[in-house]
């Protein structure tokens, strides 16, 4: 069973919300909500491309094709900063928090934004039609 | 005749690096001349009042670290000319889409060469918009600026490779301050 990417933005909203962790752990909260941010745009992305146009998921390099295919199958250029931003905030999250900054609250900032990106992203590919 | 081969050369008879990356990246001291980024346009009091913060905070390290970073930006420009190509046409279409865009007061748009674990290295643009714009219009020139700088790398490029190859070079980031 496929997850629903909304989920993964409501749950981002359920942990910006409520304050369940503190101090380090509170950054991990931060982090968690960028990367569920990338991930449901991620999905959606591929599922349009699954089911419009037959694009099958594959084994190694599917961040690089979800974000080309992006613009060379759904012709998306409009979208694609936004989204490869939202990639290398997962990246920052994941892999090189020192880049993020050192206080809480340039924690706070970061998944704050990458949520906003997130949301708007999935608004717009909400009414993705292909123009074949 | 394919996409790429019906489009104009976009390519500068001349390296252009952004100006007030090679000012500042030629000072010889840290002095008042001397911005702490590589700002295109910011009104005057903004850089004033940050210039004196960086100074009162005796933050001469965060000065040298910015001059590191244009210097790393300047070479690599002046190594690519595909790259350099690139931040000089998507820099006069981002002014021009600003100028008519009444809400944008003021930006700036700062080059870095940003170096990630495991990913290649990305020129990426960063553009300030103070907060005047609001969230959704700064989405919306987000897409303006998005569509032009995939249309831009599309004209700099002879092929399908080139064309992924400089999309995978890039990012563009808008923000507000």
């Amino acid at each position: 069973m496929a997850f629903n990417p909304e989920h993964f933005i409501s749950l981002a909203q359920t942990l910006l919300d409520n304050d369940i962790c503190d101090g380090e752990e509170d950054k991990v909260k931060f982090c968690t909500i960028v990367n569920r941010s990338y991930y449901a745009i991620f999905l959606r992305i591929r599922d349009i491309l699954d089911k419009e146009y037959g694009e099958k998921p594959k084994e190694q390099g599917e961040h690089y094709r979800i974000r080309m295919d992006l613009i060379n199958k759904m012709g998306k250029g409009e979208l694609f900063n936004t989204f490869k931003t939202l990639w290398k905030e997962r990246v920052k999250a994941d892999y090189a928090l020192h880049t993020i900054g050192n206080d809480i609250d340039h924690f706070e900032r970061f998944a704050k934004g990458s949520l906003f990106s997130a949301e708007y992203l999935l608004n717009e590919l909400k009414s993705y039609r292909p123009n074949y | 005749m394919n996409k790429f081969e019906e489009l104009p050369n976009l390519y500068l008879p001349y390296i252009e690096v952004p100006t007030c990356i090679v000012e500042r990246t030629l000072q010889p001291t840290i002095g008042h001349s001397l911005m702490f980024r590589n700002v295109y346009e910011m009104p005057n009091e903004d850089i004033g009042a940050h210039i004196n913060f960086l100074r009162k905070e005796k933050r001469g390290d965060y000065v040298q670290s910015t001059i590191r970073k244009d210097i790393a930006v300047k070479e690599w420009l002046l190594e690519d000319k595909k790259l350099n190509a690139f931040s000089f046409n998507v820099i006069e279409e981002i002014k021009s889409i600003f100028q008519r865009t009444a809400s944008v007061d003021a930006y700036t748009i700062e080059l870095v060469k940003e170096e990630l674990p495991g990913l290649p290295d990305d020129l990426t643009m960063y553009i300030n918009l103070s907060n005047k714009v609001s969230r959704e219009e700064l989405m919306e020139l987000w897409k303006r600026i998005s569509a032009k700088s995939v249309e831009t790398i599309r004209k700099l490029s002879n092929n399908q490779n080139e064309f992924e190859e400089l999309l995978e070079k890039t990012t563009i980031t808008l923000q507000r301050y």
